[in-house]
């Protein structure tokens, strides 16, 4: 990769490695393993540089990488997931009530893979349908029921704790 | 259902930004370097194997089936022996070589999109894989000489993930039910059957399995931590957990019944003998933490984290353990974890390479349709059989 190609690259995933992240820590629940997502994410994204900066949308692009690279991960990847919630590594204090907040994360946990990454991306990347649709390679059906089986799911996860976590919210 | 009972879509952005997310650990600058490296061993691994294919032209071969390290470098002028009985002395390189391997893809169950290969056992037979049915419902699948089939799964669970077979062809691994319920199971004999939980315990898995059917996993509940499990062969109704001095998770057992694991979810490999007396596997010189996640025979592989980090998120490295010698070995050239480990030493690094003698090789990709070179998985007991992925597709190798 030439210089300047490679400059472009570092700017591009340097302002959007927070927001990577987070989407990874949300999609895996494991702050190690999100760091791992990233890295690997990033590395993938820099071998098809060339052709990514061709897509026509290259967030878009980026996410179906992150996404994937989540399902693809070595082995054992979900029963770490729910297994780091008994484990004494957790994420930097939160600013909330420790068992508010963790509920969510345990809620996002419990959703199968797909209605786990549906949500995720609708609804903190802000993609359409349609774009949801691309990023994971299914119908417009698929993330339309995946979406209001998660959404079900979550409300009945949370319980009360989501109306503590709404009312302290800014 | 009450208005106050929904749970509007725009509400879910504000519960998932309440999430406390840690700081990401990521270094761009040395992502880069990594995939600098990786875009050369790329490119070599392209003008490798059309230095192959020429030569097999030239000289008639048509197969090139024989020792790993028989293989093409994969930067170099030196024209391989395609058949050789014992590895070339070549010093070892940094750099992965190609390896003289034939591939063959398998035949999909199902119209999977991203299915993951989960492994294969000890003789080769047997492979096993994640098999992605419609968008969500994710399957075990197993394939015997070849032939797939997606395993029945237990009522209780919306998904299952295989994470170990054995080399009759019995399968356990991890299972998802409703409220967050998390099992270990076994499939024998054409049903998949729940393990039972130790007594207290309210969470298992399973993650190794051995020649005689015995189970190794762990365990735990909201109030008790993780603890490593057996369930022996002889006796699967009554699992065993097994005494550690901190939190401890078994990953495998090897056909004389040695258990490895981790302490403290990475703070140190662990392994217990058939007698159930448990040690740390003592760490490479300049290393910290580690787990053991796979064996064969006296062979123990894993990763451990380099000793100095630099500040910049260590990455793990491939670690090797002698369970009779004492023997521990760190590759520092070598991704962590390593994932199998043959009879003879031979391991599967983290960048899907077989690793013989310190020296990591590749595997060529196993027909022309595939365009990347493929990522290993699984060695087999005596070293010859590969299992892993192509394409996107399951694979064996022929090494």
């Amino acid at each position: 990769m030439s210089p300047e190609l490679e400059q472009q690259f570092v700017g591009y995933v340097s302002g959007r490695l927070q927001r990577l992240h987070r989407t990874a820590f949300l999609l895996c629940g494991d702050a190690t393993r999100a760091d791992d997502l990233v890295q690997s994410t990033i590395i993938s994204l820099y071998l098809h540089w060339r052709r990514a900066q061709a897509a026509d949308n290259l967030d878009r692009y980026l996410h179906r990488i992150l996404v994937r690279r989540n399902i693809d991960e070595p082995r054992r990847a979900w029963s770490r997931v729910l297994l780091m919630q008994w484990t004494p590594e957790r994420p930097a204090p939160p600013a909330r009530s420790v068992e508010d907040t963790d509920a969510v994360q345990t809620a996002l946990a419990a959703l199968p893979a797909g209605q786990r990454a549906v949500i995720i991306l609708r609804f903190f990347n802000d993609l359409s349908v349609e774009q949801t649709a691309a990023v994971l390679g299914c119908s417009l059906g698929n993330v339309k029921s995946q979406t209001s089986r998660g959404l079900v799911t979550l409300r009945r996860l949370l319980g009360d704790s989501k109306h503590e976590i709404l009312r302290s919210s800014p | 259902m009450t208005r106050d009972e929904e749970l509007h879509p725009e509400h879910v952005r504000t519960l998932l930004l309440a999430v406390p997310a840690p700081a990401p650990r990521v270094d761009v600058t040395r992502a880069v370097k990594t995939a600098r490296r990786r875009a050369r061993t790329r490119n070599a691994v392209r003008a490798g194997l059309s230095a192959i294919v020429v030569l097999g032209a030239a000289i008639g071969v048509v197969t090139a089936v024989g020792q790993l390290g028989a293989g093409q470098p994969a930067v170099g002028t030196a024209p391989p022996s395609v058949v050789a009985k014992t590895p070339p002395a070549t010093p070892v390189s940094t750099e992965p070589q190609v390896g003289a391997c034939q591939g063959r893809v398998l035949t999909s169950p199902t119209r999977a999109s991203f299915g993951e290969i989960r492994g294969g056992d000890p003789s080769g037979r047997y492979v096993i894989a994640d098999g992605v049915q419609g968008f969500d419902k994710i399957a075990a699948v197993l394939w015997t000489d070849g032939t797939p089939e997606i395993l029945p799964q237990p009522k209780a669970a919306n998904a299952v993930q295989a994470n170990a077979v054995n080399s009759l062809g019995v399968v356990v691994g991890t299972g998802f039910g409703d409220s967050q319920t998390t099992f270990g199971w076994v499939y024998r004999s054409g049903a998949t059957r729940i393990l039972p939980k130790p007594s207290g315990y309210t969470f298992t898995l399973a993650s190794g399995v051995n020649a005689a059917g015995d189970i190794v996993g762990a365990a735990w509940s909201r109030d008790k931590q993780d603890v490593a499990v057996l369930w022996p062969a002889a006796d699967p109704e009554r699992p065993r957990v097994l005494g550690a001095p901190e939190l401890a998770w078994a990953f495998d057992i090897t056909d004389d019944g040695s258990i490895v694991g981790t302490l403290n979810d990475g703070g140190s490999a662990y392994a217990w003998a058939a007698s159930g007396t448990g040690r740390n596997l003592a760490n490479p010189t300049g290393t910290t933490g580690g787990k053991a996640f796979a064996a064969s025979g006296d062979w123990v592989v894993g990763w451990v984290m380099p000793g100095a980090g630099d500040g910049a998120g260590p990455q793990p490295l491939a670690a090797r353990w002698n369970l009779r010698t004492g023997e521990a070995t760190a590759y520092p050239h070598i991704a962590g974890p390593a994932k199998s480990v043959s009879l003879g030493g031979d391991l599967i690094d983290a960048d899907g390479h077989v690793v013989r003698n310190g020296q990591a090789y590749i595997l060529p990709r196993p027909d022309s349709a595939h365009a990347e070179p493929g990522s290993a998985v699984s060695i087999s007991e005596d070293g010859t059989v590969v299992i892993g992925s192509a394409g996107g597709a399951a694979a064996v190798w022929r090494c």
